[in-house]
């Protein structure tokens, strides 16, 4: 009797062990997403061996109390029973028991909201890589990419712009003249793919918080520029530039025509773009949101927005303007007198040799054809 | 290239009230740049010229952590002004509590430049105003009836009482 009960402890202890051993796997699948569990080079899931391994002592004490004759052969143990054997080893049993209720019990818990608790893990290791290497670890970039990615537009793709928002608060920009901050290059590309090249129907107000994110940006670049080291000139200015007109797009496609102050908003804020502002004043035109190109017209003239090739791109809208109606050409005519600018032919060639560079056909045959009917005097 | 330069404080600006902007820029004469919450508008007024200023009194604190401070420090007092960081703004700029204006630019320091756009009515706003000396200040009232050229007539208005014009 007494060795059948010890030898039930010792089967149930084992088959509650193998099922355990399934655990890590359950849990995986529990608390991480599919898409993250194909593709990361990073284990998420390190804290289950340490569980594990307290399931695995407990289970070889069950096991050694049971049989100390047979397995410590060299111990003299009195053959007799060794006093309170069954109660330790009933105790053991039951540790093992609860033990393992109360890790299924906290793996449960912690699916709920998996997907931000893995976007907090994440964010915590970069940030620990930031602190300890100055440099944000490319391995967890994908991770966090890949769930801004494939992340359901609204709530579930704000938990990872969120993320990524607190990350830039914690990044120091990087201020040596002529050098790329490569972390916040990174970080605008990632904000933009999350909403731009998101394989979920993409929600407006993620857009609007990252473009958000984006005039914060360009703000704090513009502070810290100096005359001899203007941040606002470099690299990620150009990417955040990139990703903008990437979110215009995206949200043209997705009929948030209503995106487009937004984006124009940032573009203002950005020296040079008078390239991306016209590539804007096309779509609206295009999509016929005439309030957005007259105010693509006018922002390209402002003289913050200031470029070697501003007059090109405006000449261009101005084309495109004049063969939209009669309306439109009689915006574009007051326009140009409102802000001075007499069409010489110089600078129509000079425009239509731009476009035409550019593969902007269309535009530079528009450009062309104001050309002929200045020259008839049309 | 002699536009106005015109720097709207409205966190609606890009949205519900974006109808109103559409005349400031067809009619040329302007190039208008938006701030949709205080931090923005504090950037924009230390970094760039501007000729005419409108400010609506509830505006959002953005993400500046100074500005989010503060406005969490009013809610916390459960001041009426937590909302109405406009006329915290505006605080700022010219001075509180004695303390000299704060701008980088010295042209945005003009109050004759200012002009406050909001749905707050005057007489709730005056202790604030006389406070802080700009009862002078132009006032328009938003409302839901008003046309889409309030906001161009009322740059207008204020351009019409810089002394010696805009520039």
């Amino acid at each position: 009797m007494y060795t059948d009960y010890l030898s039930l402890i010792v089967e149930v202890s084992v088959t509650v062990y193998v099922f355990l051993l399934g655990l890590p796997i359950l849990v995986n699948q529990i608390f991480l997403p599919e898409d993250l569990r194909r593709m990361s080079r990073k284990n998420y899931a390190a804290n289950l061996i340490n569980q594990l391994l307290v399931l695995t002592v407990l289970l070889l004490l069950i096991i050694l109390t049971a049989y100390p004759r047979t397995l410590f052969w060299l111990i003299p143990f009195p053959p007799e029973q060794i006093p309170g054997r069954e109660l330790l080893i009933t105790l053991l049993f039951f540790l093992m028991l609860f033990s393992t209720l109360a890790f299924l019990y906290i793996h449960l818990i912690r699916s709920q909201g998996y997907r931000a608790k893995v976007v907090h893990i994440i964010k915590k290791k970069l940030l620990d890589s930031y602190r300890k290497t100055g440099k944000l670890d490319r391995a967890y970039l994908d991770d966090i990419e890949y769930l801004g990615i494939y992340s359901k537009g609204g709530a579930e793709t704000r938990i990872v712009i969120q993320a990524l928002e607190e990350i830039l608060q914690n990044l120091k920009v990087d201020t040596t003249p002529g050098k790329n901050d490569d972390n916040l290059i990174q970080l605008v590309e990632i904000l933009c793919n999350s909403v731009a090249n998101s394989t979920e129907p993409g929600s407006r107000s993620n857009m609007i918080e990252v473009l958000a994110a984006y005039k914060d940006i360009l703000m704090s670049l513009k502070m810290q520029s100096t005359p001899d080291n203007p941040l606002i000139y470099g690299n990620e200015t150009r990417k955040v530039k990139d990703c903008t007109f990437k979110i215009a797009l995206a949200s043209l496609k997705k009929d948030y025509s209503d995106m487009m102050p937004r984006v124009l908003n940032v573009l203002s804020l950005i020296p040079g773009s008078s390239d991306k502002l016209f590539d804007i004043g096309l779509l609206a035109l295009e999509k016929k949101q005439f309030q957005v190109a007259t105010n693509v017209l006018s922002e390209m003239m402002d003289r913050d927005n200031q470029d070697a090739v501003t007059m090109n791109n405006y000449i261009g809208l101005i084309a495109r303007f004049s063969f939209s109606g009669q309306a439109a050409r009689q915006c574009a005519r007051r326009s140009l007198e409102r802000n001075g600018v007499a069409m010489s032919g110089k600078m129509l060639k000079e425009a239509y040799g731009y476009h035409y560079n550019l593969c902007n056909f269309e535009t530079a045959g528009l450009i062309a054809q104001l050309d002929a009917a200045g020259s008839s005097g049309a | 290239m002699n536009a106005y330069k015109v720097l709207w404080i409205e966190d609606d600006a890009d949205s519900d009230l974006y109808h109103l902007a559409s005349p400031v820029y067809i009619e040329g004469n302007y190039h208008l740049d938006i701030a949709s919450n205080a931090s923005e508008a504090f950037f924009y007024l230390n970094e760039r010229r501007y000729d005419i200023i409108i400010v609506d009194i509830r505006i959002p604190p953005g993400r500046n952590p100074e500005w989010l401070s503060r406005y969490e420090e009013l809610q916390r007092k459960n001041n009426a002004n937590s909302s109405r960081l406009g006329l915290e703004l505006l605080r700022r700029i010219f001075g509180e509590n004695g303390n000299k204006p704060s701008l980088r630019v010295a042209q945005n320091l003009a109050a004759a430049r200012y002009g406050v756009f909001t749905v707050e009515r005057l007489e709730e706003l005056k202790a604030d105003l006389t406070e802080l000396n700009l009862t002078s200040l132009k006032y328009k009232r938003k409302n839901a009836m008003m046309p889409h050229t309030a906001l161009l007539e009322f740059i207008r208005e204020i351009s019409e009482g810089i002394p010696n014009g805009v520039y």
